[in-house]
């Protein structure tokens, strides 16, 4: 090596850490797993709020992805494709939830988990209550004003990850987020 | 409301799951057990699929054939296309032209020689590297590995065209191979005629192909044979006496050929008897005992020995392309005999070996299984 060049060099990161795919070449199951399970299982604890949840989520959304990620023309679109993968498999198992709760069948979840060991008192107490308050909401709701008030996703983002229009995905957030104040609104 | 917006956007970053390395081997892992899961699902399901596509043909094939088809070779070509020869492999022959007529020579696992005497035959070999597949026609050899082509016999000249794969074509005048599409003429090269005293050569010469003896006729009644003129051969044989028929393998099978298409079908299975008798470890005695058994049963009605001598075929080829067929047609041999046990347990025997035979529906019906 030419004395002076570095023997590390900084590479460019995507916002969650992980640089975007700038080939499809070799994005096998393993490479894919490697790089975007702990995106994916982020994703899905931020969506589902269960850390139980989670494990079966990533699960499904990998499988989906060993069929569909072939299909795919645009390696940057990998992460993309598979947030849109997560947000359906979210949905699915929200749905779930609230048909076992329907019948009784839904243990009720402890949200006090959901934050990591990292937060204080005070945040776990107010996280956890958002959450109790989320999960009241119809799936639809709840994801798009997860994916704008927690994920941060721009409301165009929220539209296509929830594969609706911009229109519903703005009346989606609006409706949850007049829930939410309410909720909060009560002390 | 805008405050609980604003905390939520600072406390993203605490929401996030364990995720560790041990946990993501475990759902690797199990990622991995679901697939393996849907593949194996996935192959239950073609063969399941196979299988109703197998039985629909079978009963299709079923409806449109009652007679059950015959392994090896029909003297005369039928009207329609029907297979002169068709093997367990799938390999099969038909007749281009009505007075195509087909001899096996050799039918092993290792090789299968057919002889061309008269007319046109289209082949059709399965790919099989461990067999040679080779076609006699008169001093001209085609052999294949997998591929579909057509021989023409005609009085001078020996016509073959490929349609798919390649062939090699051997003639004492050079060899050649073909290709798609393509379409060789080869000129016949008739042996010069020795008299009878004299020794027949038991190599070919040096020009002709090697692996392809080539059956030389030496004797008139040999001549006859090959040109089909089988009940003058057959009074040739009886003008010229005992000895006019040398104890070699395919003078015998010639013999054979003469008795049993010149009207004299006893006189064939003894040549044939006297061939498995003399030559029991040669690579044509199973195909004697095949054709003794077929001509026992469907020419001198004697079932019995018919299906003593289709086991005997089935012993002598117990790994070979024969086999298969030698077990079903016993079965039809000792069901026609009235010996309803012996059947029923043969057809056992062929449906426990042999569970998706192309001839199970038939053995199933003449054994009297369920």
């Amino acid at each position: 090596m030419p004395r002076g060049e570095p023997a590390l060099r900084v590479v460019p990161l995507a916002a969650d850490g992980s640089a975007p795919e700038t080939s499809l070449e070799g994005l096998d199951l393993d490479t894919l797993f490697r790089r975007y399970a702990p995106y994916v299982a982020a994703v899905a604890h931020r969506l589902l709020g269960r850390d139980d949840d989670v494990d079966d989520t990533v699960q499904e959304v990998f499988l989906a992805a060993v069929r569909g990620v072939s299909q795919l023309r645009d390696p940057a679109a990998v992460k993309g494709w598979l947030a849109r993968v997560t947000v359906r498999a979210a949905r699915a198992r929200l749905r779930k939830r609230s048909l076992r709760r329907l019948v009784g069948f839904d243990e009720p979840a402890v949200y006090e988990r959901v934050a990591d060991t990292g937060a204080t008192a005070e945040e776990r107490a107010l996280l956890a209550r958002v959450y109790r308050v989320l999960e009241g909401m119809p799936a639809n709701q709840r994801i798009a004003w997860a994916l704008r008030n927690i994920e941060g996703e721009p409301l165009e983002s929220v539209a296509s990850l929830s594969g609706c229009s911009l229109a519903t995905a703005k009346r989606r957030i609006l409706a949850a987020s007049q829930v939410i104040e309410e909720a909060f609104a009560d002390g | 409301m805008a405050d609980i917006v604003s905390r939520l956007a600072e406390l993203k970053r605490q929401v996030e799951p364990s995720w560790t390395p041990e946990r993501e081997r475990r759902v690797r892992a199990r990622v991995e057990r679901s697939l393996l899961s849907r593949r194996r699902r996935r192959g239950a399901l073609v063969v399941a699929l196979a299988a109703v596509v197998s039985l629909v043909v079978l009963l299709v094939g079923q409806r449109w054939s009652s007679e059950p088809e015959r392994p090896v070779a029909t003297t005369t070509a039928p009207q329609a296309p029907q297979p002169l020869i068709h093997f367990a492999d799938g390999s099969e022959v038909v007749a281009r032209s009505a007075n195509a007529r087909l001899e096996p020579v050799v039918s092993t696992a290792e090789e299968i020689t057919l002889r061309l005497d008269s007319g046109s035959a289209r082949f059709s070999v399965t790919p099989n590297a461990q067999r040679v597949f080779r076609v006699l026609a008169g001093s001209v050899t085609v052999q294949v590995l997998g591929t579909v082509f057509t021989v023409t016999r005609e009085a001078e000249r020996v016509s073959v065209s490929v349609e798919r794969g390649r062939v090699r074509v051997t003639s004492p005048l050079g060899d050649r191979e073909l290709g798609v599409g393509e379409t060789g003429q080869f000129r016949e090269v008739r042996p010069v005629e020795q008299p009878a005293s004299e020794p027949e050569p038991e190599s070919p010469p040096a020009s002709a192909a090697p692996a392809a003896p080539t059956p030389r006729p030496v004797s008139p009644w040999r001549a006859l044979v090959q040109d089909g003129n089988y009940a003058a051969a057959l009074a040739e044989i009886d003008r010229e006496g005992p000895k006019s028929v040398r104890d070699l393998p395919e003078e015998l099978l010639l013999a054979a050929d003469a008795a049993r298409l010149g009207g004299r079908p006893d006189r064939a299975v003894a040549f044939l008897e006297r061939l498995v008798k003399r030559f029991p470890r040669d690579a044509r005695a199973p195909l004697a005992e095949f054709t003794r058994g077929r001509t026992l049963l469907d020419q001198l009605g004697r079932p019995r020995e018919a299906a003593q001598a289709f086991a005997s075929a089935r012993r002598l080829d117990s790994k070979g392309a024969m086999a298969e067929d030698a077990l079903a047609r016993e079965v039809e041999a000792w069901s026609r005999a009235g010996e309803t046990e012996l059947a029923r347990e043969r057809a056992r025997g062929y449906l426990l070996r042999y569970p998706k035979g192309r001839r199970a529906a038939a053995v199933r019906r003449l054994g009297g299984v369920d």
